[in-house]
């Protein structure tokens, strides 16, 4: 009797722990669609050819690394990276730096995030910090992505996110996405995040713990992670950067870590990223090392990346015309023998002008600007 | 510049009981004597909090376990108070085989789950915790099947879960956190190993006496 009483009590608790659990779990996304970038930029052909170079960062740390810029609703940009005394060393912070365009240059760095705002903000242990990417959200505050480690190397990371409500004045306190079902390690950022029409963020992740592969992360409004998209297997792929063609389609572009070719891999999407292609090597070739891209106006797309098979002394600039499948080298940005140019990171700001920031031989980071003639120019010189 | 205001929420007190729950079983379990009274175990408990609580290099043991652990799922918390419980009161909870039941089904959720999420195959089984109705309606078969077999603890553990999970007390969004964590893992695989060494040279003891 007592057994049967405790059994209908029992299937009675079942009963009503999967009802809430019906009721609270969230409705899986069936549909995706990219939202479109505008290219309501008004920049005209007449203009002179620009070109410039700077250095974004002054050298207050030995160390600095992985830039990502943002442009601010003023018309300046904003830049982040971290620097240190060495990579992974417990002294480097995330750094920040504004870009003035009526001076045209950089204000002074300043540091945005340190291993203790985690431990006093987040209530949690953080060991070393790396990389960072940033975006514009839907409600059009700044988010910061950005990589810590608790435990080991890097391969021990996890992302976090902060907000900036008002353009990059002050920023909410940090939270940690839960990206992996083991222990939440080994996910890590470096491309550029994109949103859905939804609202959703698309956040390029990837994972070196056993295996090193490409993931699309879909972050809600409250930085909680809501869905993947799995882009690739295996040991060989990391740093995806999305480029969106239209509201359906979009290419990934992947570092190549792992064995030759030693060429950039490449992923498409036709259904909003419900399903992708299995990837596929470039022409371009890759040394195990970052690149950052761009979608023109009619699909044309830009690609900024390291030209060499083993070294990354050489920093170039490639167009395509054709979504992805042929490249045509149209510029060298960096090229000397002793150099390593890594980490790009590119954006367009108001006025149509292209911004480029990387990492000089992990001492500065660098700017180079350049404009649509100047653009245009290359591009007729490489008969395109 | 990152505002310093401390968001009390939840997923941080969890994470944070977790975190105390590792150190308050390591405690017990490190004091071996199993004749001392239980009110010199509560000491034990209190310790333990006292010790957590405590500053290394300007950071809790809680903090620093949070930090490297993250937070644990709600079956890892409840065999953690069931431990504590046996080891407070002398009062066994779960049997062995229903702990054996457990076990079972935490390792083929780890088989199914881990090599694919880590990378495998495009695959990724960890998609099924953001909400798939067919996970949902095989944990459903599952505690059914739990409840016909009397294996409650594994019942219960699913069903807490799933409650946890609807109430979000956790930093995750996904399902499969809240069912199982790789520590979990480690000690179902250990606990598991264990048994099947006690079965076997009791087998093998048996089988030696007939042939005597």
């Amino acid at each position: 009797m007592f057994l049967l009483k405790k059994k209908t009590l029992l299937l009675f608790f079942v009963l009503l722990s999967f009802s809430l659990l019906l009721i609270k779990s969230p409705k899986v996304k069936q549909t995706f669609t990219f939202k479109q970038t505008s290219y309501h930029i008004k920049d005209s052909l007449s203009d002179e050819a620009k070109y410039q170079a700077q250095f974004a960062s002054k050298g207050k740390t030995k160390l600095v690394h992985c830039p990502a810029i943002i442009r601010l609703k003023s018309g300046n940009l904003q830049g982040f990276w971290y620097g240190g005394t060495r990579e992974g060393a417990k002294d480097v912070n995330i750094f920040t730096a504004v870009f003035h365009k009526s001076s045209n240059t950089w204000g002074d760095e300043k540091v945005l995030v340190t291993r203790q705002n985690i431990h006093e903000d987040m209530g949690r242990y953080v060991k070393k910090l790396g990389n960072c990417s940033v975006m514009r959200d839907s409600d059009n505050n700044i988010r910061l992505f950005f990589v810590s480690v608790s435990l080991g190397g890097w391969s021990g990371s996890s992302i976090n996110t902060t907000i900036s409500m008002d353009e990059g004045n002050t920023w909410s306190c940090p939270k940690r996405l839960i990206s992996s079902p083991f222990l939440n390690i080994s996910t890590l950022v470096k491309g550029t995040p994109f949103l859905f029409a939804d609202g959703t963020i698309g956040l390029p992740a990837y994972h070196e713990f056993i295996g090193k592969f490409c993931e699309i992360l879909l972050v809600n409004k409250q930085s909680e992670v809501i869905y993947k998209m799995r882009l690739s297997k295996g040991r060989s792929a990391l740093q995806p950067i999305i480029l969106s063609n239209n509201s359906i389609s979009a290419t990934g572009f992947f570092r190549n870590g792992g064995s030759p070719p030693y060429k950039v891999q490449m992923v498409k999407t036709t259904n909003g990223g419900k399903i992708w292609s299995k990837p596929s090597f470039i022409s371009l070739a890759n040394p195990n090392s970052a690149i950052a891209g761009m979608v023109l106006q009619y699909g044309n797309m830009l690609i900024v990346f390291n030209n060499s098979k083993n070294k990354r002394d050489n920093l170039s600039l490639a167009y395509s015309t054709d979504i992805g499948q042929s490249w045509h080298i149209i510029h060298t940005f960096e090229d000397n023998k002793t150099g390593q140019f890594d980490y790009p990171s590119m954006i367009r700001d108001d006025k149509g002008n292209y911004h480029l920031l990387f990492t000089w031989n992990k001492t500065l980071i660098k700017h180079i600007t350049f404009n649509k003639t100047w653009l245009k120019q290359k591009l007729l010189s490489a008969r395109l | 510049m990152v505002k310093t205001e401390i968001i009390i929420s939840t997923p941080l007190i969890t994470g944070h009981i977790s975190s105390l729950l590792v150190i308050i079983a390591f405690m017990l379990a490190v004091v071996k004597k199993n004749n001392i009274r239980t009110l010199y175990r509560l000491y034990i408990v209190g310790i333990s909090v006292l010790i957590s609580e405590m500053s290394f290099n300007g950071i809790s043991l809680t903090k620093y376990l949070w930090g490297v652990l993250g937070s644990l799922s709600t079956t890892t918390m409840l065999l953690l108070l069931c431990f504590i419980y046996q080891k407070l009161f002398d009062k066994k909870i779960v049997t062995n085989k229903n702990l054996n039941f457990l076990m079972l089904l935490v390792v083929t959720g780890a088989i199914v789950l881990y090599p694919l999420s880590l990378g495998l195959y495009y695959t990724d089984p960890y998609l099924a915790g953001y909400g798939s109705f067919l996970f949902i309606l095989s944990l459903f078969i599952i505690c059914i099947f739990a409840l016909n077999t009397y294996h409650y603890p594994a019942l219960l553990c699913i069903c807490f879960a799933a409650i946890s999970y609807s109430f979000e007390i956790m930093e995750s969004r996904n399902l499969w956190d809240y069912l199982i964590d790789p520590l979990l893992v480690f000690f179902a695989i250990f606990w598991l190993a264990k048994q099947s060494l006690i079965k076997a040279t009791a087998y093998f003891k048996l089988k030696k006496q007939q042939t005597k």
